[in-house]
C-alpha cells in the first residue's frame, strides 16, 4: 500500500518533468532570440563579414558580452560541423553565412564589412 | 581453258585480295593516324575542363553551404 503510493508519487513527478521540459526549453531560446534582436536592433551587438557578433556598443556591460560570447560559440560549432561536412574551412563557412544572417537580422543591425566599414541595416 | 579461266578469276581475286589488303593497311595507318591526331587536339582543351570542373564543383558546394545557412538559421533563431 505504502510502495504503491511512492511508486505513484514517482510516475506522476515524471509525468510533470516531461511536461515542463520542452516548455523550459523553448522559453529559454525565446527569451535569447529576442535578446538578440534586440540588442541588434539597438547598434548595442553587431554582425560581422566572418559570421559572427560583436559588442559594438560597450554602454550595457557584461550583459551583451555574455551573450555574444555564447552566440559565437554556437555558431562556430555549427560552421566547423559544416566545414568538415563539406570539406571547406570553417572561416569560409562563416563568410557565407554571414550573407544569409544580415538578410534575417533586424532593421537597425550594424554589419561589420571585410574593409572595415559599417553599414547599418 | 577451264583451268586458264579458274586461274585468271583467282589471280583476279589475288589481285583484288592485295587491293583490299592495302586498303585495310590504309585504313590501319589512317585510323592510325586519325587516332594519333585526336589525342594531341583533345590533350589541349583537356586543362580548362578540368578548371571549369572545379569552379563548378566550388559553386556547388557554396550553394549547398548556403542552403545549409538558410536551414541552421531557421532552427536556430536564438542565435542567428
Amino acid at each position: 500500500m505504502y510502495s504503491a503510493r511512492r511508486y505513484f508519487i514517482r510516475i506522476a513527478l515524471l509525468g510533470l518533468m516531461a511536461l515542463l521540459l520542452p516548455f523550459a526549453a523553448t522559453t529559454a531560446s525565446a527569451a535569447d532570440e529576442d535578446q538578440l534582436n534586440a540588442l541588434r536592433a539597438q547598434g548595442i551587438v553587431a554582425e560581422r563579414f566572418d559570421g559572427y557578433v560583436m559588442v559594438k556598443d560597450n554602454s550595457t556591460g557584461a550583459t551583451a558580452q555574455s551573450l555574444v560570447d555564447r552566440v559565437n560559440a554556437e555558431r562556430r560549432a555549427i560552421y566547423e560541423a559544416r566545414a568538415k561536412a563539406q570539406g571547406v574551412t570553417a572561416a569560409d563557412v562563416g563568410k557565407v553565412y554571414a550573407g544569409q544572417i544580415i538578410q534575417k537580422a533586424p532593421k537597425g543591425t550594424w554589419f561589420l564589412n571585410a574593409d572595415g566599414s559599417w553599414t547599418r541595416k | 581453258m577451264g583451268s586458264r579461266e579458274a586461274l585468271g578469276l583467282a589471280k583476279e581475286g589475288c589481285v583484288l585480295n592485295r587491293s583490299v589488303r592495302g586498303g585495310v593497311a590504309a585504313l590501319l595507318l589512317g585510323a592510325g593516324l586519325a587516332a594519333c591526331n585526336p589525342t594531341v587536339k583533345v590533350e589541349a582543351p583537356d586543362k580548362p575542363i578540368v578548371i571549369n570542373m572545379n569552379i563548378k564543383i566550388e559553386q556547388e558546394v557554396r550553394v549547398k553551404i548556403e542552403q545549409q545557412a538558410q536551414e541552421d538559421i531557421a532552427k536556430n533563431p536564438d542565435i542567428f
